[in-house]
This record gives C-alpha cells, structure tokens and sequence, in this order.
C-alpha cells in the first residue's frame, strides 16, 4: 500500500517540517486533529526520536513498526496532505539525479503498477494467477543471486593458483 | 473537487482583476493520466493562481498523452507564473502517466527552485468497485 520512504538526513527533515508549518496559512479548523501541522510539530518537539526514524530508512521501517506502531503511517499524519512517495530536494541538485531519485522511490514503492492494477476489475482467479506469477518471481530472484556470487568465488581461486610446473635455475653444487 | 475553481478566461491567465497578487511560493499540481497530463499551480494554501493542460496547448488525440506534449503544458503554465515573481515551489504529481518525468524536466528546466517533489496517487484501500475489463 503506501510505503513510508524519504530521503534525507534527520535535521534537514526536521528543518523542512518547521519551514512547511511556518510558511503554510494557519490550518483550517476542518481537519482531523492528528494531520493538523499545530498539534504535529508539538507532538515533534515532545518526542523527539521516535518520529524522525521510520520516516528514513526502509529496511528500519519493520523495526520500528513494531516499536512504534502508531507511526507507521506518519506519512500520512504529519503532512496536511497524504503522500506515497516524497524527494526532498537538494541545493544545486541536477536534473538526471532528481528524476532519477524520484523514479527509484516510486518504483520501489510501486505506484504505477499497483495504479495499472486497479484500473480494471480483476476477478478472483485473475488475482490468484497474478499473485501466483509475483511469487514465482519472488523465488526465481532469490535463487538466482545467492547462486552467481558462488561462480564468481569459485572462478577466482582457480586463476590465482600458481603453477609450480616450471624448472627453477639454481647453481646446484656437486652437479655439472 | 471541494473548492470551486473559476477556470474562466483564456489559456491559464488569471480571471479576477485584485488576484494579480506576489506569490513568492507556490505548489505546483501534476495530473498525469495516460490520456492528458493537467498542471495547476496554486499558492500554499491551494487557491489556483493559473493552470495548463495539454488540451489547451494544441495538441489532440493521442498526441495528448506523450511527454513532450506535458513538456510544452508544464512550461506554458510556469511562464505564467514565473512573471508574478514565484521562486520556490512544491511539486506534487498524482496518477500513472508519462507526463511524470517530462513535466519535473520542464519544472527544473524554468528555473524555479523545487522544495518537494510529492507523488500524491490516491491510492484506496480496496475501496469502489473499479470498471470490468475491456475486451479489446
């Protein structure tokens, strides 16, 4: 569903959440309390650690779901607006790295294939079938990368033996 | 949408007279659908300062959905916006669509300073039904 990913450093994030709450007009009194920016960056300065790290790190983001469990969706609740994926912009960023950056976040997250998705209605046995081919796709890359790092090793050892097959020149005495 | 948007006047321009007002920051909307690519760029708060879309650049039929149409629609909507002095912006892009590279090109291209870029898809948790397969 939404995957929880950003891109930068703990104080730039806490930098660009206090720019957002500052430059944004006052909320309006409409929105639910927890997406509120007031009750969000107060809820910020009290527990300061928790919030920032599920924010970051991907493969984290089981840990501290388990840790944190009501900030598993923190995307969700500490922006006036829900998002799925976010790149925080850089100074003097270039075009390539930024679209780059953008098109690896949401490819991970699987935005556009999840859009195509529900597109259509797709029938239970289409479901299996298409969750069937996603597992075996699943299995097939696990075997195959474990597998070619053993090639790889194996190759190696076999050029660096030297071969001791070659006569050595050495003055032996009592020879002629 | 909630808010109603007068989207009166000729392509993107402001319609309100007192509304030529210095947004130094801004939002940047993308709609990117496999058909259309729309840009809207409002203030912070969401008012519509001006809009283009890919229609209203020309193009028709199946040119609509190419990038270097949404190219064209995101730069015709940020010249619009550039003049009343906007510097930084947010840039959220919501749905499938290959008007989703081309439009941030266009944006870095014009100058302004990106803050965010948002991918904003809705997404529903299994929610409406959607429409049976086409049987093409």
């Amino acid at each position: 569903m939404a995957a929880t990913t950003s891109s930068s450093s703990p104080t730039s994030l806490l930098n660009s959440l206090s720019s957002l709450s500052l430059s944004s007009s006052p909320p309006p009194p409409t929105t639910v309390s927890l997406s509120s920016t007031s009750s969000s960056t107060k809820t910020l300065t009290a527990i300061t650690q928790p919030p920032i790290s599920p924010l970051i790190h991907n493969t984290s983001s089981n840990i501290h779901s388990l840790l944190y469990p009501s900030l598993a969706y923190s995307n969700n609740l500490f922006f006036k607006t829900p998002y799925n994926v976010q790149v925080i912009v850089g100074p003097d960023e270039s075009e390539e790295s930024l679209i780059g950056r953008f098109r690896r976040e949401v490819f991970r997250a699987n935005i556009i294939q999840e859009c195509k998705r529900r597109r259509f209605f797709e029938t239970n046995q289409e479901m299996r079938k298409r969750k069937i081919r996603d597992a075996a796709r699943r299995r097939s890359r696990r075997r195959q990368r474990p597998v070619a790092k053993k090639d790889e090793i194996s190759r190696k050892k076999v050029d660096d033996e030297p071969d001791n097959w070659e006569l050595i020149d050495v003055e032996v005495p009592y020879c002629q | 949408m909630a808010k109603a948007i007068p989207k009166k006047g000729s392509r993107g321009r402001i319609s309100s007279r007192k509304s030529i007002r210095k947004i130094p920051k801004g939002v940047i909307h993308i709609q990117a659908s496999f058909n259309n690519t729309i840009v809207t760029v409002t203030d912070v708060r969401g008012r519509v300062v001006s809009w283009s879309s890919v229609g209203t650049c020309g193009f028709q039929g199946t040119r609509r959905g190419t990038p270097f149409a949404a190219q064209t629609a995101a730069a015709n909507a940020i010249r619009a916006v550039v003049d009343q002095g906007m510097q930084r912006a947010e840039v959220m892009i919501k749905g499938p669509g290959l008007g989703r590279d081309a439009t941030l090109r266009a944006i870095r291209r014009s100058g302004i300073l990106l803050t965010f870029v948002r991918d904003v898809t809705p997404m529903p948790h299994n929610g409406c039904r959607p429409p049976k397969k086409r049987r093409v």
